[in-house]
């Protein structure tokens, strides 16, 4: 290299210079005390606020995402329960319902046959009345008729209307 | 210097700064001294705005800040050191952007020459970390426990011990330091003379009409060598900076 060779009698390149040394550590040393006192702090406080920024979102999110997934099993439980719920109410209701209908049903019967019986029993006491009534009513013509017989000694031919009138009278008193 | 009719300057022209201030005392003040102020001006208002105007969502400068110190606290620290490096964060993002920007003056226009290019400033440099994690490795495990745990390796033969205690003391104490300032400096200064030589040789075909044909290949590496360069000055920050959480973390008790 020919710049090499080019060395400077007064000059050697390779050996330091006092002046040099003295504001080259000067400066070196100005940038460590300034930098470690004053400038680097500002920096690395920004940079661990950032981190702990950035952990405590991350951990906010995690912590959202842990809730609203224990939200969700929950409203999905509560879901669960309450379509469980309503089954048992529907069930329920349509178990009372029969019970009801069968109440009902069973209540209707158990009338209807009351009411029969009682019809059945009111015809029965009022025929027993009409025949007694007619019994009645017939001895006492039979008797009237006797008596009219008794007192008028009468052809067969004149006892046969008399009976006929009797009868129709019977039977017009009958009515 | 003169080869094939091209004129190079001579290497003290490229890094032999005359003194802006204090010129003739022993604290001379050159361009080297400005471009390490520089680089601290940079780093601590790139870090001001991004802690001034720190938003939640990171914007601008506070993106790029924020994106850096996650980078060398998840890549160099947590990886190298573990949780226990995690106080090494601030001294070595400090440590990453003064070699960075420092670096990257070598590809800006109208600076053009890496302040990592001298030995003035890897040196020093070397020697700060070299002292600091010799001062972390005492004062965490005590001077005892420290050196004998750096020098002496676990589960080896005695007989053993009288070749590799010298070797580590060697490899640990000495070329340690060395290394670093020493590779920082020559890929810097390679770096540098490199870009300078493609750039005088472009130069030198452009003002010669007759050699234009033969222009763009320079040229064109002159532009490659500087994006090859822009990733040398970040890799090569990146490199010294875990190295050095490697020694920390080697002083913190991480062992062999």
């Amino acid at each position: 290299m020919p710049v090499l060779a080019a060395v400077s009698q007064s000059f050697n390149p390779i050996l330091p210079s006092a002046g040099e040394i003295i504001w080259s550590v000067l400066s070196f040393a100005v940038l460590l005390v300034v930098l470690v006192k004053v400038a680097f702090p500002p920096v690395a406080a920004m940079m661990s606020k950032r981190s702990e920024r950035i952990r405590e979102d991350l951990e906010a999110a995690e912590q959202a995402r842990r809730e609203a997934a224990e939200l969700l099993a929950q409203r999905e439980e509560e879901l669960a329960g309450a379509r469980v719920e309503a089954q048992r109410i529907i069930d329920d209701a349509r178990v009372l319902a029969e019970q009801l209908k069968s109440e009902i049903v069973g209540r209707g019967h158990q009338e209807v046959e009351a009411y029969k019986a009682q019809n059945e029993a009111h015809l029965a006491a009022e025929r027993n009345r009409v025949v007694l009534e007619l019994r009645a009513e017939v001895a006492g013509l039979a008797i009237e008729l006797a008596s009219r017989i008794l007192s008028q000694e009468i052809e067969q031919s004149e006892v046969d209307p008399l009976v006929e009138a009797f009868l129709a009278e019977a039977d017009a008193g009958s009515r | 210097m003169i080869v094939g009719g091209i004129s190079f300057p001579p290497i003290a022209e490229v890094l032999n700064w005359k003194p802006i201030a204090f010129g003739g005392t022993s604290y001379a003040f050159n361009k080297i001294g400005l471009l390490t102020f520089l680089a601290t001006a940079i780093t601590l208002g790139l870090f001001m705005i991004a802690g001034r105007r720190a938003r939640l969502v990171p914007r601008g400068v506070q993106n790029l800040v924020e994106s850096s110190v996650d980078f060398i606290t998840n890549t160099i620290v947590l990886d190298v050191i573990g949780q226990a490096g995690l106080a090494w964060v601030p001294w070595l993002t400090g440590l990453f952007f003064f070699i960075l920007f420092n670096n990257l003056f070598e590809v800006i226009p109208f600076i053009q020459m890496p302040a990592t290019a001298r030995t003035s400033v890897t040196i020093p440099l070397a020697l700060i970390v070299y002292v600091t994690f010799i001062a972390v490795g005492v004062k965490t495990q005590g001077a005892r426990k420290y050196f004998r745990s750096a020098l002496v390796p676990e589960g080896v033969p005695v007989a053993l011990l009288l070749l590799l205690v010298p070797i580590e003391l060697l490899s640990t104490f000495i070329v340690r330091p060395f290394a670093l300032a020493v590779r920082l400096f020559g890929n810097m200064l390679a770096g540098h003379l490199l870009l300078v030589t493609f750039a005088v040789i472009s130069e030198a075909l452009f003002v010669k009409s007759i050699a234009l044909v033969i222009l763009p290949l320079p040229a064109a590496m002159l532009v490659a060598l500087t994006g090859y360069e822009i990733f040398v000055a970040a890799l090569q920050a990146f490199i010294f900076t875990i190295l050095t959480a490697v020694y920390i973390g080697e002083a913190l008790g991480g062992g062999h």
